[in-house]
């Protein structure tokens, strides 16, 4: 369970080595490859004891199935960029085919491992992602709850897919509770602009802003008082809370 | 026979499959409902189903299996135009409005990652493992393909090998990948199956090449596009490199860009079609129906066979 991060930092070199392709290299930003979700992956794996090959195999696809969405997250609209600028364009184009590509490097992995139900599994859940990502960004939702709900599956459903697939149910709660709190932390701005912004809270006297605030915290605070229930050493746990790759992370709750 | 005759020969089990599109293609979001079934409902040549489900007939043929196939097949194809709108910045495919223009590119997206996630599902329900390599080392080569016409745009001193290895990457693998699919689906014999493969690669390189040929020779009623858009949008097809011997007409044509004046483009297209650059094209095109149609000799002598031969014919004289 105990991950060194110098073994994280390592993975995440040779993923961006197999991502790579000379030409999209040259016109677009690949996207980073989220080094918290990628512990936890790893975490998730190391505690199902699987052969070091095949461990690397697995994080390296579900890495390629994150990359993926976030490229598709950077194509723009229309309005956005400057159709008459050609690079623009060509960087919009590439960055369409970029996500594609990193799809395709996904199902070619796990097809070649072979690990079938786990394609599967996976792409139910990039399916659910995109769903949440249709509903957040077109506003079919109606409440906190259902918005949080939505953030919470766009952010974690791929890490609790992989570990309801290996049986680790301690690691679904773990997933959604530790990746969605650090999503939570890292991008407030845009949780209480998006909550104010669509109605989503019922705000009296108070300081829109303030209220959705304090809102946003009892939500991660009830998360993260369910996990030490999940995790039984309190080492771990606390590697788990204190483990942060995000700059500026600071925990909301420490034991 | 003719095409017509074939799709009403499998009318049931075509039927079928676009009953099983519809419903596979569910969600719970109302926009993503509607903008997953938009290109469903445009309609469309179902060229992969109909060669997943010919090739599946030379084995244990059952529709309940190979309906699976032939449905992922279909949707893989049906994300990757959602996505190609995007990239080619287009707001109509087949007269009608893309997902892009109805929507937005986010839209477009989310659905195109939606429908593929959903087409990889579905294939799962094949337990073959080699049949996953075929089609998983497809798609990633399909995308390679793409990025590879982004990168050969309006590069007018590419060579033909370089066109062949693009439209091999960007329709054939995916037409020979739905013929092999087909026949693992029904058990077809594994040295069978090898030339189904071959059958769909050969008739898939045809079926660009027509598309190629069609984008200079046809109307903008039936392409739903303007005559000559993949020239104007840089895309060096067959015609255009068999256009380009002639050192004087080349230079012409290099000077063609996006931005374009109609009418200029106009008298390029008519320059091209004035030489024996589509004539030649359609030379290498039977040439590939023609190595289609050497795939088929030792398949057993019957309907199907037939029906392949039809669907061959169609591909080469196709005005659509």
């Amino acid at each position: 369970m105990h991950l060194e991060e110098s073994f994280v930092i390592e993975m995440q070199e040779k993923i961006y080595q197999n991502m790579y392709h000379s030409y999209l290299y040259k016109y677009i930003q690949i996207p980073n490859i989220d080094a918290n979700k990628l512990y936890l992956l790893l975490s998730v794996l190391k505690a199902k004891n699987l052969p070091i090959e095949k461990m690397e195999s697995i994080a390296k696809t579900v890495m390629f199935i994150q990359v993926a969405l976030d490229s598709h997250d950077l194509v723009k609209n229309d309005m956005d960029f400057k159709k008459s600028n050609i690079t623009t364009l060509k960087e919009q184009q590439l960055t369409v085919l970029a996500g594609d590509y990193y799809s395709g490097l996904y199902y070619r992995t796990l097809s070649h491992l072979p690990e079938i139900n786990l394609i599967k599994q996976l792409a139910r859940a990039i399916k659910i992602i995109n769903e949440q990502k249709i509903r957040v960004y077109k506003v079919e939702i109606k409440s906190f709850d259902d918005y949080m709900m939505s953030m919470q599956q766009i952010e974690t459903v791929l890490y609790q897919k992989l570990a309801s697939y290996y049986q680790l149910s301690d690691y679904e709660i773990i997933s959604t509770n530790w990746l969605h709190t650090n999503h939570i932390l890292k991008n407030k701005e845009k949780y209480i602009g998006y909550l104010i912004e669509n109605n989503l809270i019922e705000i009296s006297n108070e300081d829109p802003k303030l209220f959705a605030e304090n809102k946003l915290n009892q939500y991660i605070q009830k998360l993260n008082e369910q996990l030490p229930k999940y995790i039984e050493n309190e080492t771990v746990y606390n590697k788990f809370i204190k483990t942060s790759f995000v700059k500026n992370f600071e925990p909301p709750i420490v034991r | 026979m003719n095409y017509k005759k074939v799709y009403s020969i499998l009318n049931k089990d075509l039927k079928i499959i676009e009953k099983e599109l519809e419903n596979v293609l569910e969600a719970d979001s109302p926009i993503l409902k509607e903008s997953s079934l938009h290109y469903l409902q445009a309609g469309g040549k179902r060229i992969r189903p109909v060669f997943v489900l010919l090739s599946a007939k030379f084995g244990d043929y059952n529709i309940d299996t190979v309906k699976d196939v032939a449905v992922a097949l279909e949707l893989i194809h049906m994300a990757s135009l959602i996505h190609d709108d995007v990239i080619d910045d287009a707001y109509t495919r087949r007269g009608r409005p893309t997902v892009k223009a109805k929507w937005d590119n986010k839209i477009s997206m989310y659905t195109g990652d939606f429908i593929l996630a959903l087409s990889l599902e579905i294939i799962t329900s094949l337990e073959d493992h080699n049949a996953h390599k075929i089609l998983s080392d497809t798609i990633v080569e399909l995308s390679v393909g793409e990025i590879e016409q982004i990168r050969d745009k309006y590069n007018f001193d590419q060579s033909i090998t370089n066109y062949f290895r693009r439209i091999k990457r960007k329709t054939a693998l995916l037409i020979a990948a739905s013929c092999k699919l087909g026949a693992i689906a029904a058990n077809v014999p594994s040295h069978l199956q090898k030339k189904l493969y071959y059958f769909g690669y050969y008739a898939g390189m045809a079926f660009q090449i027509t598309d190629d040929i069609l984008d200079f020779t046809s109307t903008e009623e039936k392409l739903g596009k303007p005559v000559g858009g993949d020239l104007l949008q840089g895309n060096i097809t067959l015609p255009v490199l068999f256009a380009m011997k002639d050192p004087e007409l080349k230079q012409k044509i290099s000077t063609v860009h996006e931005l374009m004046d109609p009418d200029e483009l106009h008298n390029i297209i008519q320059l091209i079609i004035n030489t024996d650059a589509i004539q030649k094209s359609n030379q290498i095109c039977t040439m590939y129906l023609n190595k289609a149609y050497e795939m088929l000799s030792d398949l057993p002598e019957n309907d199907t066979k037939l029906m392949l031969k039809t669907m061959l014919n169609f591909i080469g004289k196709r005005n659509f």
